[in-house]
């Protein structure tokens, strides 16, 4: 009925007005650090992320690093656009409920490589529990140079022990060499020290 | 302090005493079961199923949320002949003058609250110079060009 | 804004359960790390540490510092270690993280496990007495003056155990660090 069809576009128009100064309110962050023109064009893309239901938190920080870091506009927009796209891919491949710690995580293994197949398939593997650990232990594994087939078959089967976040440092800390593991212990160094006690760790299979 | 002298000295024994600060992984299950007998204690003390289920609802719902919390996590780097180290962050704008850290004995360190998740970090020496941290991997996804590291904060 | 220990102390004294868990939760961390490295076994250090939050709990009204109810707790897991420690053999390593890694696909080990192996191996090889004072001193970081009053052990004491753990793990890890 035409009463009812004008008081319905009455209330979206109505909602469209509220709703529209939520979303262009800029970020005082974005404004106070970015030039005008940047912070503009970062807003732009906050907004999308706004309206998509996706995080706007890690593409501000994205934008305030590249400007702590002096990079200039076209490189801290393209890096910001570039964050956006890979949250809409990890909320598509991990499904809408996926937290934004999830999302971030997940966004860093697609960086680094990950396939967006094996996030869904991630999120069936633990379907209850949160993953950001296992993803972003995926994104460390990668980035050390372990190829990504051969980094999700690790977590896969890690995933499907029932391991715990753990379990997935322990298993990243193994797969990475850290600079100061290097440090702390050269490679000729594994041999059992003289002066040790009788080696008591368990047999790998 | 002599002690903290003989760690500054002792390159090795730092190391040793940096590995040892670090947390327990797996971490253990000792403070939920306590906290659950604790619980179940309290229930057949007091009458009344109502407040004794309102009682185990209040617990679970801190347990539910102790495990989002914020937890400390421990930052450091080692410049001994540096005479300003601030920690910058997705955790804190990426601002040098939120954190500065605090050094002993030639170590440079701040502690902060941190929800789980993946954080991107770095330190910033005297005023310029970007370090990643030597104790975790450097990312090789850093849109600047600047040495940045990761953490990933359990739940 | 975020409640003081001294605050949630009082409010465990209420009765509070949900104040303890919050205490609980800022400290469990250093806790289950100086039970951990102490007793060198996983379970023994899940043990004493439920035993030392029971008793925390039961015991809060004698908490005489609630704004240092870390250091309190801290006492009280110390006793419970110390109880463990008299009365079984000499600790070996746990391996209950090393068993989980094992299902995984694993191309090759860290160095960075090998070397918290050792440091492992060195601590247990440790008089208990001195591994206790060390891992106080040095990983804890507390004060000669705060680890007297924990262990009614006395500075001096204290001093000679820190110093001699010190020149043991020297020893013991010398060979590791060095090679190569």
């Amino acid at each position: 009925m035409p009463t009812d069809r004008s008081f319905h576009l009455r209330r979206l128009w109505l909602l469209a007005t509220l709703a529209a100064p939520a979303l262009s309110a800029q970020e005082p962050r974005l404004a106070a650090r970015l030039s005008p023109g940047t912070a503009l064009e970062v807003q732009h893309l906050v907004d999308s992320a706004t309206r998509a239901a996706l995080p706007a938190e890690p593409l501000i920080q994205k934008a305030l690093e590249g400007e702590s870091k002096g990079a200039d506009s076209a490189r801290i927009v393209g890096a910001v656009e570039a964050l956006l796209q890979r949250l809409r891919i990890a909320r598509r491949s991990l499904g809408s409920g996926a937290t934004e710690p999830e999302l971030v995580a997940a966004a860093a293994a697609l960086r680094a490589g990950a396939s967006p197949v094996t996030l869904g398939a991630l999120r069936s593997l633990r379907p209850d529990q949160s993953l950001v650990v296992p993803l972003s232990v995926l994104a460390d594994i990668i980035a050390a140079g372990v190829t990504p087939e051969q980094a999700w078959s690790s977590v896969r089967d890690m995933a499907n022990t029932g391991a715990g976040d753990a379990a997935f440092l322990a298993l990243r800390d193994r797969l990475t060499n850290t600079p100061r593991a290097a440090d702390a212990l050269p490679p000729e160094a594994r041999r059992p020290p003289t002066e040790a006690p009788p080696a008591s760790r368990p047999v790998r299979p | 302090m002599r002690d903290d002298e003989l760690l500054e000295e002792d390159p090795m024994l730092a190391a040793v005493v940096r590995e040892l600060r670090r947390p327990v992984a797996p971490t253990s299950q000792a403070a939920e079961r306590a906290l659950a007998t604790l619980t179940g204690e309290r229930r057949r003390r007091r009458a009344g199923w109502p407040l004794a289920a309102a009682a185990v609802l209040v617990i679970a719902w801190s347990l539910s949320h102790m495990s989002d919390a914020a937890r400390p996590v421990r930052f450091a780097l080692q410049a001994p002949a540096s005479a300003q180290v601030t920690l910058i962050g997705d955790f804190n704008d990426w601002d040098p003058h939120q954190i500065p850290l605090h050094a002993r004995a030639g170590e440079w360190s701040a502690t902060v609250r941190l929800r789980p998740g993946r954080y991107r970090y770095s330190f910033v020496v005297d005023g310029s110079r970007w370090v990643a941290d030597p104790q975790r991997a450097a990312t090789t996804d850093d849109d600047f060009g600047t040495p940045t590291s990761v953490i990933t904060v359990a739940h | 804004m975020t409640a003081t220990d001294a605050e949630l102390v009082a409010r465990v004294r209420r009765g509070d359960l949900a104040g303890y868990a919050e205490l609980v939760t800022r400290h469990r961390s250093s806790l289950e790390r100086f039970a951990y490295h102490l007793l060198g076994s996983r379970e023994d250090a899940e043990d004493a540490l439920q035993d030392t939050l029971l008793r925390g709990y039961r015991a809060i009204d004698r908490c005489e510092q609630p704004e240092r109810v870390r250091s309190w707790l801290l006492q009280i897991l110390i006793n419970r270690c110390r109880t463990r420690l008299t009365r079984r053999e000499p600790i070996v390593r746990d391996a209950a993280a090393d068993q989980a890694l094992d299902r995984a696909v694993v191309p090759d080990e860290s160095e960075g496990a090998a070397w918290r192996e050792e440091i492992q191996r060195a601590l247990a090889a440790l008089a208990p007495e001195q591994r206790e004072a060390f891992l106080l001193k040095h990983v804890e970081e507390l004060t000669y003056e705060e680890i007297s009053a924990l262990t009614a052990v006395t500075v001096p004491a204290l001093k000679m155990r820190v110093s001699r753990a010190c020149e043991r793990l020297r020893q013991l890890l010398k060979d590791v660090y060095h090679a190569g």
